[in-house]
């Protein structure tokens, strides 16, 4: 099964919309598409279908030049609707001849029509889907690239994208064999798979038993913020966290490269050196690459050694390449580890992993609290405060009246008074809540906000019954033995601790509590499911998918990847986007121009 | 034949695809007959069929534009240029036709395609026109090449065409059949489509309709019953596009008075009509629509976040009010919020003056202070501990009834101990006032005496002074004030104050390493002779 396969599919169907307008023509990109398409086709691919000149579509523009053929490649929004309304009109009216496709990714919303159609546009443009959805960034990552999901689903409860998943899942079944095993963790993963049937009883063609990914396991992102806002300790997901990971490309600043100008790096399995260190634990970076640096030097003494005019040829060919190739990403990798630990030595790195531990732990709380405060006080980054105030949440089942109220105050005393809205926003999520007291539950039921998708997160119990945080004593960071090093052993990533625990029981049987403290755990079998245990008859039930909706941090990835290795599985992660918990709190906080 | 439909190729206005919105239906019929006899043969007996073609475009999905691919292949197999065989070979309608089902009913020529990407686009060669123009009719699948390359079924379609040379005669007979086969239930589907037009589609199916993205029309559900069938289906089913649709044919279709009522049932129907009248910016609405769910607390953040774009104060402090009186003073439960407002408004207040008649002062150049350490920017909109640390800077002596002063600020906003006190020492250490800094740790002791107290501890008050670049002298004084000796000593080599380091040693009784440190001292520095006068000292017991 190679993942690949998506890339030549949404080729096709890419090229097949290019030339469906013959001749050259103009493409305006959503700029959010930008990276996506990058990655999945290139520029040089659009240029070989005919596209001319490409813009960004940027609100205010009124007109864009080009010629007389435009395709427009946009995210259905309502606002960008309006924004190629505008264009379209202008150019009208100033008595510009041009055909208009817009073309919707991943597909088209009645309401997007209904503005065109409103704007006076429809007769002028045709309309078409691109349905970009999962592609490959590596050999096990699939994902979306739609970070709106979580404000839209878990924000908003607009369920648009709800059927991009689904879309996306059955597609992927289309292509690699439908699964024969469904589980579904927390109410939007169960809707997910409930859209998905009824896709599938909408397309009865293929007889085809067959298949190539045995499980799949859907996720809801509320199951668990708790891993999400832990500060990530593996090298992968600190990258991520320092520098940005991008569709799988990373840029470096001058800093790290030591040069005058930063440089771009696609990190995939293909790199070797990275292949091998992205799941390591900060701590054993060092080590590894001392080692690697070693390895190295040890293949260019050989060239000391050489012989023979045929060995040296042979080395020329072969050795020095790779040899110069490996010396210059194993710099880039050292120097970008000592600019993640230049990053940490800023504030109170230190101090900070402590209270999150305590926190995770549910020890000192007074203690930490005293250190969250004083983050407000200091006006430290708003970020950091919030993700460990979210956690001191999550783990407390909320704050009292009393400490929320006043670091509410503090809050926005520090920060600013518009953090009114970041606090609703945390409080309608649940990440930052007040616990019920006699005073609140007198609040008529209806002015809490609706109640769809806020509930109670369950930590303790949770924690206790699967074993979150373990001790101490039994982590491993080199040769890692338990998901919970991600974190250096101070949690242990629910979902992918659920999951685990599922592959091992081979049934939901025993997870009861679990499943309700999780918002629903549901499973739909149709094989015998026998991923782990010994006398596995069929290789394809070894192949497991698991789909994150709202997002994962490659710390989440990077847990899955040790499961697959424990357990001699392949799995392959695919989610709505890939986040970090910067990102995850810096989407949710409300800004300001000041 | 080929000729003729280079014709209408070439010398039209414009290069024309029969899946161009504009082709005429004489185009699109001339493509047809240039290129098959045996499909003329079918249209003519229905010549709705090929209106119905062009017609439908737009609509794409269900159009009989599949079957019209199983038409067209045969008619280039039975040719025997090679082109032609190796193109059939590739596209054999087999993986077309299953390629559609496939799902992607997207009505593009495959066959343009390549030739676009082989550099070669619209080139009038006959042969290869010909072969064009039954790609015209191929209402290929994009998927049509990965199809090929999924072994799966390429297994099938080896079945199909296991030796596509040879036993091209016999297939092409089973090719007709089928296509007769088609054409029949074509027409049958036509029909009933043409009726089911102006009939009721079961909700389900106008649903299923939405779901796949086909073209669907709701105008025929006109009973208040059929609208909310509709609705609670399109929840059922989860699809956000579909809950929308029903949703605004509601709001458009009946009353607002029926439409509140069963909004206010559907939570989920009222969150997609939510995130609609949010993104259309129909903002009004918007908060109207939160009141009447009941999620007052968010129609009142929602309104206090329309404020916060306001860039004018006195228009953003009528707003602000206005908000306050409309949405925050009202409800009980939003007690605590209000306060905040009413703060924020208070604060705008506050700054506007200040800022103005600073920025005036700064202007004239008359301040020294103003010139010393001059104003980063304007003071407006800033954040209450940000505003304290502004009047620490340039009002700090100010009175308690001015609107500047930092203890009026303190007092108003109920600042704790721990803020002010950091804010402050950070202050005056930057303008290097140490007296300032004594006086605000220097608290009345029970006896009248006084002492030096901080609320957060004198580690973090070095901390602050360090950070403004405060002399040894002053930082040894308050590192003597750290009561635990082991961080007394580490915050003393952090900021780098000899004198207290060694103290600290002292103090801890660490003779080993105290002589270590002088060793590396110069001897007749002022750290280095207080070092060896200590080492020299008898007094100390050292452990």
């Amino acid at each position: 099964m190679d993942l690949q396969e998506l890339i030549k599919l949404l080729k096709t169907q890419l090229a097949h919309l290019l030339v469906s307008i013959p001749d050259a023509k103009d493409l305006v990109l959503d700029s959010d598409l930008t990276k996506p398409l990058d990655r999945v086709v290139g520029i040089a691919f659009l240029k070989e279908h005919g596209v001319d000149k490409i813009f960004k579509l940027e609100p205010g523009q009124k007109s864009l030049p080009g010629c007389g053929k435009r395709i427009y490649l946009v995210r259905p929004r309502l606002v960008t609707m309006k924004y190629i309304a505008d264009h379209i009109n202008t150019e009208i009216a100033k008595g510009e001849r041009r055909s208009y496709k817009i073309v919707m990714v991943p597909r088209k919303l009645h309401v997007c029509e209904m503005i065109l159609e409103n704007e006076g546009v429809m007769g002028h443009v045709t309309i078409d889907e691109f349905p970009l959805e999962l592609f490959p960034l590596d050999s096990d990552l699939l994902s979306l690239e739609l970070p709106e999901f979580f404000s839209s689903f878990y924000l908003d409860e607009d369920m648009t994208w709800l059927h991009t998943v689904s879309s996306a899942l059955v597609n992927l079944q289309r292509l690699f064999g439908r699964a024969p095993n469904i589980y579904s963790i927390g109410k939007g993963a169960k809707m997910v798979h409930e859209l998905m049937e009824t896709m599938f009883e909408n397309h009865k063609e293929r007889r085809d038993k067959t298949y190539h990914i045995g499980q799949i396991f859907i996720v809801d992102r509320d199951v668990d913020y708790v891993s999400l806002l832990c500060t990530p300790m593996t090298y992968e997901a600190m990258l991520d966290e320092s520098f940005g990971i991008n569709c799988g490309m990373i840029d470096f600043d001058s800093e790290v490269t030591g040069e005058s100008k930063g440089t771009k790096m696609l990190l995939t399995s293909s790199d070797e050196i990275y292949a091998q260190i992205r799941d390591c634990h900060f701590s054993q970076m060092f080590s590894y690459m001392k080692m690697k640096a070693k390895e190295l030097q040890e293949l260019e003494n050989k060239k000391n050694n050489l012989q023979s005019v045929g060995d040296m040829k042979q080395f020329v060919a072969n050795d020095l390449r790779v040899l110069k190739q490996q010396q210059k990403l194993l710099s880039t990798h050292i120097s970008a580890c000592e600019a993640i630990i230049k990053m940490k030595g800023k504030h109170d790195f230190e101090e900070s992993i402590r209270t999150e531990h305590n926190l995770l732990e549910c020890a000192e709380f007074k203690e930490n609290m005293i250190f969250i405060e004083e983050c407000i006080q200091k006006q430290v980054s708003p970020i950091l405060t919030l993700r460990l105030l979210c956690l001191a949440s999550l783990t407390q089942e909320g704050l009292s009246q009393r400490e929320y109220k006043s670091i509410k105050t503090q809050f926005l005393h520090s920060h600013g008074f518009e953090h009114l809205v970041t606090m609703f926003r945390l409080k309608k999520l649940g990440l930052l809540t007040e616990q019920d007291t006699s005073q609140t539950s007198m609040r008529p039921v209806t002015s809490k906000p609706s109640a769809l998708y806020t509930r109670k997160f369950n930590y303790r119990a949770l924690s206790r019954k699967l074993g979150l945080v373990p001790d101490a004593e039994a982590i491993n960071l080199q040769r890692p033995n338990h998901l919970s090093y991600v974190f250096s052993g101070a949690y242990t990533p629910l979902p992918c601790k659920l999951i685990e625990q599922i592959l091992i029981r081979e049934t939901l049987v025993g997870l009861e509590d679990v499943g309700r403290m999780c918002g629903g755990l549901h499973a739909d079998l149709k094989a015998k499911h026998q991923a782990i245990s010994a006398g596995t008859t069929i290789p394809a039930m070894k192949v497991i998918l698991v789909f994150f909706l709202g997002g994962c941090t490659f710390s989440e990835i990077t847990a899955l990847r040790l499961i697959a290795r424990l357990h001699g599985v392949r799995i392959i992660v695919a989610t709505t986007a890939i986040t970090t918990a910067n990102r995850f709190i810096d989407g949710l906080i409300e800004k300001v121009n000041r | 034949m080929d000729e003729d439909y280079h014709g209408t190729g070439a010398k039209g206005p414009k290069k024309k695809n029969i899946f161009d919105e504009d082709v005429s239906e004489d185009a699109a019929r001339n493509m047809f007959k240039s290129s098959h006899y045996e499909f003329d043969v079918h249209y003519t007996a229905d010549p709705e069929l090929g209106e119905e073609v062009v017609h439908d475009h737009q609509s794409k999905s269900h159009l009989p534009a599949p079957d019209l691919t199983s038409l067209a292949t045969p008619a280039s197999r039975v040719r025997p240029a090679p082109e032609n065989k190796t193109m059939s070979n590739s596209a054999s309608f087999g993986g077309a036709s299953r390629a559609i089902e496939f799902g992607h009913n997207r009505s593009q020529s495959l066959t343009v395609a390549w030739n676009t990407q082989g550099g070669s686009q619209f080139t009038p060669l006959s042969t290869k026109n010909a072969q064009k123009s039954d790609a015209m009719l191929f209402s290929s699948s994009s998927s049509l090449q990965s199809i090929d390359k999924d072994p799966l079924l390429q297994e099938k379609k080896l079945g199909d065409w296991s030796s596509p040379s040879s036993s091209l005669q016999s297939v092409d007979k089973l090719d007709v059949e089928k296509m007769q086969q088609e054409i029949q239930s074509l027409k049958r589907s036509l029909l009933s489509a043409r009726k089911d037009r102006w009939m009721k589609l079961p909700v389900e199916d106008t649903l299923r309709r939405i779901l796949k993205g086909e073209v669907f029309s709701l105008e025929m559900y006109k009973s208040l019953a059929d609208k909310l069938c509709l609705l609670d289906q399109a929840i059922a089913l989860h699809d956000g596009n579909a809950i929308m649709t029903a949703v605004l044919f509601l709001q458009r279709t009946v009353t607002r008075h029926i439409f509140t009522k069963e909004l206010v049932k559907r939570p989920v129907a009222a969150s997609h009509y939510l995130t609609y009248l949010k993104a259309h910016f129909e903002f009004p609405e918007y908060i109207n629509t939160l009141i009447m769910l009941g999620r007052t607390e968010e129609a009142a953040i929602f309104k206090y976040q329309q404020t916060l774009p306001t860039a004018d104060v006195s228009v953003k402090i009528s707003k602000l009010n206005d908000c306050l009186r409309g949405h925050f003073q009202s409800d009980p439960v939003l007690s605590h919020d209000a306060s905040l407002v009413q703060e924020s408004v208070d604060l705008l207040e506050r700054q506007r003056p200040i800022d103005e008649s600073d920025a005036n002062l700064e202007a004239s150049g008359r301040s020294a202070l103003f010139r010393d350490f001059p104003r980063k920017r304007s003071l407006i909109g800033m954040p209450v501990v940000t505003t304290l640390y502004y009047c620490c800077l340039y009002h700090y002596d100010l009175g308690e009834n001015s609107l500047a002063s930092p203890a009026a600020l303190r007092k108003k906003y109920q600042i704790s101990d721990k803020q002010f006190t950091r804010t402050a020492i950070g202050a005056r250490a930057k303008l290097r006032q140490w007296k300032d800094i004594e006086a605000i740790l220097t608290t009345k002791g029970w006896f009248g005496g006084t002492k030096l107290k901080a609320p957060i501890g004198f580690d973090k008050i070095v901390g602050i002074l360090h950070k403004n670049g405060a002399p040894p002298d002053i930082l040894q004084k308050y590192l003597a004030m750290v009561d635990n000796l082991e961080l007394r000593l580490n915050l003393a080599k952090k900021v780098s104050c000899q004198i207290a380091v060694i103290d600290a040693l002292v103090a801890l009784k660490n003779r080993a390493e105290l002589e270590q440190l002088a060793s590396k001292l110069d001897r007749y520095s002022k750290e280095g002779l207080y070092a060896f006068d200590v080492l020299n000292t008898s007094t100390i017991k050292w452990k």
